[in-house]
């Protein structure tokens, strides 16, 4: 396959998962202009890739990995930029999350605040964890999917998404431990 | 944990996502040929460089004859 016959086949592709690979950046990286960015960079890398697609696994498949291996690359970019003191931002969206669906206005502030914690919590977690958990809530893979996403088995994708979901529980129950005991000091 | 589901909310796509990501097999000409003007820069100082190492070379071996000439056919023995 030449790049000639290639390019109507990536178009094909782009107007198919444009959306979804967009959005699947958007919750790993949290912010708007690196999720633009990485979204070009595995397209790219789609283009580039795709002479050599050989249909042994499906263009779902093939296209998820790409853009797994991509988007962990970005991570371990942005957590190396952490490490020397450069702050990276999450985009006001993640704290909103929660918020939008809550009435009152107190409710929602405290809903926003524990959207922000959630996410915090959820970039704090090994990068194969957060790919993972992060597969399995945006598009609601299949154990087997997101096992061929990341090239693994399936009893490491159960391991994996059974401790990112015990740690960020862990991480909820500490902040509402955390607001009830502030809430009882106020009350007192 | 499960009923706040955080993952709900759609992102909006940005406006010309589409027309920037299918300019991918542009940007990878583009790259081919950066890449490939930056390996041809760097073969011809390569060969440049190895080119000028010879004619040095040659200048020597003439230098190191014309004075092996002059020291033998000037030179009067007694």
């Amino acid at each position: 396959m030449n790049t000639n016959t290639s390019t109507p086949i990536f178009e094909e592709i782009v107007s198919a998962y444009d959306a979804k690979v967009y959005k699947l950046c958007w919750y790993l990286l949290k912010n708007r202009s690196d999720a633009q960015d990485c979204t070009q960079d595995i397209f790219i890398a789609i283009f580039q890739a795709l002479p050599n697609f050989k249909q042994e696994s499906s263009l779902n498949t093939w296209v998820y990995r790409i853009s797994t291996n991509k988007c962990y690359e970005y991570l371990r970019h942005k957590k190396r930029k952490k490490r020397f003191g450069i702050h990276v931002q999450i985009d006001q969206f993640f704290s909103q999350t929660i918020a939008s669906q809550q009435q009152n206005p107190e409710e929602s502030a405290l809903a926003a605040e524990k959207s922000l914690y959630f996410w915090k919590a959820v970039d704090t977690l090994p990068l194969q964890q957060h790919i993972a958990y992060t597969l399995s809530n945006v598009e609601d893979m299949s154990y087997q999917e997101i096992a061929a996403a990341l090239q693994t088995s399936v009893s490491a994708v159960e391991s994996l998404l059974f401790r990112a979901r015990r740690k960020l529980a862990e991480a909820l129950a500490a902040w509402d431990n955390k607001k009830t005991q502030v809430l009882n000091q106020k009350g007192n | 944990m499960e009923q706040e589901n955080f993952y709900a909310q759609q992102p909006t796509i940005p406006l010309g996502l589409r027309q920037q990501l299918l300019q991918a097999p542009q940007i990878v000409n583009k790259q081919k040929k950066e890449r490939s003007f930056w390996l041809l820069t760097a073969c011809f100082f390569l060969l440049l460089n190895f080119g000028l190492y010879i004619q040095f070379e040659k200048q020597q071996e003439k230098a190191i004859l014309a004075s092996y000439d002059y020291l033998t056919h000037s030179y009067q023995y007694p």
